[in-house]
Protein backbone atom coordinates (compact mmCIF):
# COMPACT_ATOMS: atom_id res chain seq x y z
CA UNK A 1 0.00 0.00 0.00
CA UNK A 2 1.38 3.39 -1.01
CA UNK A 3 -0.13 6.48 0.57
CA UNK A 4 0.24 10.20 -0.07
CA UNK A 5 -1.56 12.49 2.35
CA UNK A 6 -1.75 15.71 4.30
CA UNK A 7 -4.44 17.03 6.65
CA UNK A 8 -6.87 17.66 3.75
CA UNK A 9 -6.47 14.69 1.39
CA UNK A 10 -5.38 11.07 1.13
CA UNK A 11 -4.33 9.18 -2.01
CA UNK A 12 -4.09 5.47 -1.39
CA UNK A 13 -2.73 3.03 -3.97
CA UNK A 14 -3.08 -0.69 -3.43
CA UNK A 15 -0.86 -2.63 -5.91
CA UNK A 16 -2.68 -5.88 -5.03
CA UNK A 17 -6.09 -4.68 -6.21
CA UNK A 18 -4.80 -2.07 -8.71
CA UNK A 19 -7.04 0.60 -7.16
CA UNK A 20 -6.12 4.20 -6.32
CA UNK A 21 -8.55 5.79 -3.87
CA UNK A 22 -8.67 9.60 -3.65
CA UNK A 23 -10.25 11.18 -0.56
CA UNK A 24 -10.76 14.64 0.90
CA UNK A 25 -10.02 17.97 -0.79
CA UNK A 26 -7.24 18.55 -3.30
CA UNK A 27 -6.38 22.25 -3.27
CA UNK A 28 -2.65 22.07 -3.94
CA UNK A 29 -0.69 24.96 -5.40
CA UNK A 30 -0.01 24.28 -9.08
CA UNK A 31 1.72 21.52 -11.02
CA UNK A 32 4.82 21.15 -8.78
CA UNK A 33 2.68 20.39 -5.71
CA UNK A 34 0.72 17.74 -7.66
CA UNK A 35 3.87 16.09 -9.04
CA UNK A 36 4.08 13.28 -6.39
CA UNK A 37 0.45 12.26 -7.07
CA UNK A 38 1.07 12.36 -10.84
CA UNK A 39 4.19 10.20 -10.44
CA UNK A 40 2.25 7.70 -8.31
CA UNK A 41 -0.48 7.39 -10.98
CA UNK A 42 2.04 7.06 -13.84
CA UNK A 43 4.00 4.34 -12.11
CA UNK A 44 0.79 2.51 -11.10
CA UNK A 45 -0.39 2.57 -14.75
CA UNK A 46 2.95 1.20 -15.96
CA UNK A 47 2.89 -1.53 -13.30
CA UNK A 48 -0.58 -2.71 -14.25
CA UNK A 49 -0.16 -2.69 -18.03
CA UNK A 50 -1.66 -4.56 -19.90
CA UNK A 51 -4.38 -5.18 -17.31
CA UNK A 52 -6.16 -2.27 -15.73
CA UNK A 53 -6.05 0.45 -13.09
CA UNK A 54 -9.04 1.88 -11.21
CA UNK A 55 -9.12 5.41 -9.86
CA UNK A 56 -11.87 5.88 -7.29
CA UNK A 57 -12.76 9.56 -6.71
CA UNK A 58 -16.11 8.94 -4.95
CA UNK A 59 -14.79 10.24 -1.63
CA UNK A 60 -13.05 13.22 -3.20
CA UNK A 61 -15.03 16.23 -2.04
CA UNK A 62 -13.25 18.95 -3.97
CA UNK A 63 -10.50 19.48 -6.50
CA UNK A 64 -9.10 22.71 -7.94
CA UNK A 65 -8.19 23.25 -11.60
CA UNK A 66 -4.55 22.29 -10.95
CA UNK A 67 -5.91 18.91 -9.86
CA UNK A 68 -7.90 18.62 -13.09
CA UNK A 69 -4.70 19.54 -14.90
CA UNK A 70 -2.79 16.77 -13.10
CA UNK A 71 -5.37 14.12 -14.07
CA UNK A 72 -5.30 15.47 -17.63
CA UNK A 73 -1.54 15.03 -17.70
CA UNK A 74 -2.00 11.49 -16.42
CA UNK A 75 -4.49 10.42 -19.11
CA UNK A 76 -2.38 12.12 -21.81
CA UNK A 77 0.64 10.19 -20.51
CA UNK A 78 -1.30 6.94 -20.86
CA UNK A 79 -2.90 7.71 -24.24
CA UNK A 80 -0.41 9.89 -26.07
CA UNK A 81 3.02 9.95 -24.50
CA UNK A 82 3.55 6.30 -23.48
CA UNK A 83 0.65 4.79 -25.44
CA UNK A 84 0.02 2.31 -22.63
CA UNK A 85 -2.38 -0.50 -23.43
CA UNK A 86 -4.25 -0.78 -20.18
CA UNK A 87 -7.83 0.07 -19.25
CA UNK A 88 -8.21 3.00 -16.89
CA UNK A 89 -11.48 2.96 -14.96
CA UNK A 90 -12.77 6.03 -13.12
CA UNK A 91 -15.25 5.48 -10.32
CA UNK A 92 -17.37 8.51 -9.41
CA UNK A 93 -20.63 9.38 -7.64
CA UNK A 94 -23.68 9.95 -9.80
CA UNK A 95 -24.96 12.71 -7.54
CA UNK A 96 -21.78 14.81 -7.68
CA UNK A 97 -21.97 16.81 -10.91
CA UNK A 98 -18.28 17.81 -11.06
CA UNK A 99 -17.11 14.20 -10.71
CA UNK A 100 -19.19 13.11 -13.69
CA UNK A 101 -18.01 16.09 -15.78
CA UNK A 102 -14.40 15.34 -14.88
CA UNK A 103 -14.79 11.71 -16.05
CA UNK A 104 -16.40 12.80 -19.33
CA UNK A 105 -13.64 15.37 -20.00
CA UNK A 106 -10.95 12.77 -19.31
CA UNK A 107 -12.73 10.29 -21.57
CA UNK A 108 -12.55 12.83 -24.41
CA UNK A 109 -8.77 12.70 -24.07
CA UNK A 110 -8.63 8.94 -23.48
CA UNK A 111 -11.58 7.34 -25.35
CA UNK A 112 -10.87 3.90 -23.84
CA UNK A 113 -11.44 5.28 -20.31
CA UNK A 114 -14.21 3.39 -18.51
CA UNK A 115 -16.57 5.40 -16.31
CA UNK A 116 -18.43 3.73 -13.43
CA UNK A 117 -21.02 5.96 -11.74
CA UNK A 118 -22.27 4.84 -8.34
CA UNK A 119 -25.37 5.87 -6.40
CA UNK A 120 -23.31 6.22 -3.24
CA UNK B 1 -7.27 56.74 -16.89
CA UNK B 2 -8.32 54.18 -19.47
CA UNK B 3 -10.86 51.37 -19.14
CA UNK B 4 -11.43 48.35 -21.34
CA UNK B 5 -14.33 45.89 -21.02
CA UNK B 6 -14.41 42.30 -22.33
CA UNK B 7 -17.18 39.67 -22.31
CA UNK B 8 -20.22 39.72 -19.99
CA UNK B 9 -19.33 42.55 -17.64
CA UNK B 10 -21.56 44.92 -15.64
CA UNK B 11 -20.44 47.19 -12.87
CA UNK B 12 -20.60 46.03 -9.28
CA UNK B 13 -23.32 48.34 -8.00
CA UNK B 14 -26.58 46.80 -9.12
CA UNK B 15 -29.65 48.03 -7.21
CA UNK B 16 -31.58 44.75 -7.35
CA UNK B 17 -28.80 42.87 -5.55
CA UNK B 18 -30.38 41.27 -2.48
CA UNK B 19 -27.31 40.63 -0.38
CA UNK B 20 -23.60 40.73 -0.79
CA UNK B 21 -20.42 39.60 0.86
CA UNK B 22 -17.03 41.17 0.38
CA UNK B 23 -13.62 39.94 1.54
CA UNK B 24 -10.54 42.06 1.16
CA UNK B 25 -6.96 40.80 1.29
CA UNK B 26 -4.25 43.27 2.18
CA UNK B 27 -0.83 42.82 0.63
CA UNK B 28 1.09 40.35 2.65
CA UNK B 29 4.76 39.70 2.99
CA UNK B 30 4.06 36.05 3.74
CA UNK B 31 5.22 33.80 0.94
CA UNK B 32 2.56 32.63 -1.49
CA UNK B 33 2.92 29.06 -0.23
CA UNK B 34 1.89 30.09 3.29
CA UNK B 35 -1.03 32.17 2.06
CA UNK B 36 -2.29 29.44 -0.29
CA UNK B 37 -4.43 27.74 2.34
CA UNK B 38 -6.44 30.96 2.79
CA UNK B 39 -7.91 30.50 -0.69
CA UNK B 40 -9.66 27.26 0.25
CA UNK B 41 -10.74 28.64 3.63
CA UNK B 42 -12.24 31.77 2.06
CA UNK B 43 -13.92 29.73 -0.68
CA UNK B 44 -15.45 27.47 2.01
CA UNK B 45 -16.67 30.52 3.93
CA UNK B 46 -18.25 32.01 0.79
CA UNK B 47 -20.01 28.73 -0.07
CA UNK B 48 -21.33 28.38 3.53
CA UNK B 49 -22.59 31.98 3.38
CA UNK B 50 -24.36 31.15 0.13
CA UNK B 51 -25.91 28.02 1.70
CA UNK B 52 -27.55 29.97 4.55
CA UNK B 53 -29.00 32.47 2.07
CA UNK B 54 -30.19 29.74 -0.29
CA UNK B 55 -31.77 27.54 2.43
CA UNK B 56 -33.63 30.42 4.07
CA UNK B 57 -35.00 31.56 0.71
CA UNK B 58 -36.18 28.02 -0.07
CA UNK B 59 -37.95 27.94 3.32
CA UNK B 60 -39.58 31.34 2.72
CA UNK B 61 -40.89 30.14 -0.63
CA UNK B 62 -42.15 26.87 0.91
CA UNK B 63 -39.92 24.85 -1.47
CA UNK B 64 -38.63 21.40 -0.54
CA UNK B 65 -34.88 21.47 -0.08
CA UNK B 66 -33.03 19.24 -2.50
CA UNK B 67 -29.84 18.22 -0.69
CA UNK B 68 -28.09 16.96 -3.83
CA UNK B 69 -28.85 20.17 -5.73
CA UNK B 70 -27.67 22.25 -2.77
CA UNK B 71 -24.43 20.25 -2.51
CA UNK B 72 -23.74 20.77 -6.22
CA UNK B 73 -24.56 24.49 -6.03
CA UNK B 74 -22.26 24.88 -3.04
CA UNK B 75 -19.52 23.08 -4.90
CA UNK B 76 -19.94 25.43 -7.88
CA UNK B 77 -19.68 28.45 -5.56
CA UNK B 78 -16.60 27.03 -3.87
CA UNK B 79 -14.95 26.12 -7.17
CA UNK B 80 -15.46 29.56 -8.73
CA UNK B 81 -14.44 31.44 -5.56
CA UNK B 82 -11.33 29.28 -5.11
CA UNK B 83 -10.21 29.60 -8.75
CA UNK B 84 -10.68 33.38 -8.69
CA UNK B 85 -8.71 33.67 -5.45
CA UNK B 86 -5.94 31.35 -6.68
CA UNK B 87 -5.59 33.45 -9.85
CA UNK B 88 -5.52 36.70 -7.85
CA UNK B 89 -2.75 35.28 -5.65
CA UNK B 90 -0.74 33.84 -8.55
CA UNK B 91 -0.94 36.90 -10.77
CA UNK B 92 -0.34 40.01 -8.77
CA UNK B 93 1.75 43.13 -8.84
CA UNK B 94 5.05 43.08 -6.92
CA UNK B 95 4.78 43.76 -3.21
CA UNK B 96 6.35 47.24 -3.58
CA UNK B 97 2.95 48.42 -4.87
CA UNK B 98 0.52 48.30 -1.93
CA UNK B 99 -2.64 47.12 -3.67
CA UNK B 100 -5.27 44.89 -2.09
CA UNK B 101 -7.25 42.09 -3.70
CA UNK B 102 -10.99 41.95 -3.10
CA UNK B 103 -13.59 39.27 -3.78
CA UNK B 104 -17.24 40.27 -3.84
CA UNK B 105 -20.26 37.96 -4.06
CA UNK B 106 -23.69 39.38 -4.97
CA UNK B 107 -26.70 37.17 -4.35
CA UNK B 108 -29.79 37.57 -6.52
CA UNK B 109 -32.97 35.52 -6.71
CA UNK B 110 -31.96 33.92 -9.99
CA UNK B 111 -28.19 34.21 -10.10
CA UNK B 112 -24.92 34.68 -8.24
CA UNK B 113 -22.35 37.18 -9.35
CA UNK B 114 -18.70 37.11 -8.28
CA UNK B 115 -16.26 39.95 -8.76
CA UNK B 116 -12.59 39.74 -8.03
CA UNK B 117 -10.47 42.84 -8.28
CA UNK B 118 -6.68 42.83 -8.15
CA UNK B 119 -3.70 44.59 -9.67
CA UNK B 120 -1.23 43.01 -12.06
CA UNK B 121 1.75 44.28 -14.02
CA UNK B 122 1.28 45.77 -17.50
CA UNK B 123 3.11 42.76 -18.94
CA UNK B 124 0.80 40.28 -17.16
CA UNK B 125 -2.21 42.31 -18.34
CA UNK B 126 -1.04 42.10 -21.94
CA UNK B 127 -0.81 38.29 -21.97
CA UNK B 128 -4.09 37.99 -20.04
CA UNK B 129 -5.82 40.19 -22.65
CA UNK B 130 -4.55 37.94 -25.45
CA UNK B 131 -5.97 34.91 -23.61
CA UNK B 132 -9.35 36.64 -23.02
CA UNK B 133 -9.69 37.59 -26.69
CA UNK B 134 -8.93 34.00 -27.67
CA UNK B 135 -11.69 32.77 -25.31
CA UNK B 136 -14.22 35.28 -26.65
CA UNK B 137 -13.46 34.62 -30.31
CA UNK B 138 -13.36 30.80 -30.21
CA UNK B 139 -15.48 27.88 -29.03
CA UNK B 140 -14.66 27.54 -25.28
CA UNK B 141 -15.19 23.77 -25.30
CA UNK B 142 -12.65 23.31 -28.11
CA UNK B 143 -10.22 25.66 -26.32
CA UNK B 144 -10.70 23.74 -23.05
CA UNK B 145 -9.75 20.45 -24.71
CA UNK B 146 -6.82 22.15 -26.49
CA UNK B 147 -5.62 23.68 -23.19
CA UNK B 148 -5.78 20.24 -21.55
CA UNK B 149 -3.78 18.63 -24.35
CA UNK B 150 -1.20 21.42 -24.40
CA UNK B 151 -0.71 21.58 -20.65
CA UNK B 152 0.05 17.85 -20.63
CA UNK B 153 3.01 18.48 -22.92
CA UNK B 154 4.32 21.68 -21.35
CA UNK B 155 5.86 21.27 -17.94
CA UNK B 156 4.48 23.69 -15.34
CA UNK B 157 2.59 25.87 -17.82
CA UNK B 158 2.00 29.07 -15.87
CA UNK B 159 -1.25 30.24 -17.45
CA UNK B 160 -2.98 27.25 -18.95
CA UNK B 161 -6.39 28.92 -18.65
CA UNK B 162 -7.92 25.59 -17.56
CA UNK B 163 -9.42 27.19 -14.44
CA UNK B 164 -11.31 29.90 -16.33
CA UNK B 165 -12.28 27.56 -19.18
CA UNK B 166 -13.60 24.94 -16.73
CA UNK B 167 -15.87 27.61 -15.17
CA UNK B 168 -17.38 28.28 -18.61
CA UNK B 169 -17.54 24.66 -19.82
CA UNK B 170 -18.22 22.67 -16.62
CA UNK B 171 -20.20 25.23 -14.59
CA UNK B 172 -21.96 27.19 -17.39
CA UNK B 173 -20.49 30.42 -16.00
CA UNK B 174 -20.53 33.69 -17.91
CA UNK B 175 -17.28 35.64 -17.66
CA UNK B 176 -16.42 39.29 -18.16
CA UNK B 177 -13.46 41.52 -17.39
CA UNK B 178 -12.66 45.18 -16.78
CA UNK B 179 -9.09 46.44 -17.20
CA UNK B 180 -8.30 49.86 -15.68
CA UNK B 181 -5.01 51.67 -15.95
CA UNK B 182 -3.72 55.10 -14.98
CA UNK B 183 -1.16 56.93 -17.11
CA UNK B 184 2.32 56.72 -15.67
CA UNK B 185 1.48 53.83 -13.27
CA UNK B 186 2.93 50.46 -14.36
CA UNK B 187 -0.07 48.55 -12.96
CA UNK B 188 -3.38 47.41 -14.39
CA UNK B 189 -6.36 46.76 -12.12
CA UNK B 190 -8.37 43.81 -13.40
CA UNK B 191 -11.90 43.02 -12.27
CA UNK B 192 -13.15 39.58 -13.29
CA UNK B 193 -16.91 39.07 -13.17
CA UNK B 194 -18.37 35.55 -13.05
CA UNK B 195 -22.13 34.94 -13.27
CA UNK B 196 -23.67 31.61 -12.24
CA UNK B 197 -27.35 31.15 -13.03
CA UNK B 198 -29.23 29.38 -10.20
CA UNK B 199 -30.90 26.91 -12.53
CA UNK B 200 -27.62 25.20 -13.42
Amino acid sequence: MIELKDNKYRICYDPETAIVICEGSLLLNGAPAYEPILQLLKSAAETHEPNGLTIDVRSLKFMNSSGINMLTKFVMYVSDIKKLTLTITMQAKKSIAWQEKLCINLQRLLPSLQIQLFEY
Amino acid sequence: MSTEIFGDFNDEKQPECEEYLSIRFSPSRLPLKKRWENNGLSADFISEYFKIFYVSRQEENGDILNDILLENLQNSVKYVANELLENAMKFQAPIIYPTAARIFLSLYNDKLVFYIKHSITAQQAESFEIFIKKVLENDPQALYMEAMRESAREENAHRSGIGLLSMICDYNAKLGWKFESIDGVPLVTVTTMVTLENNN
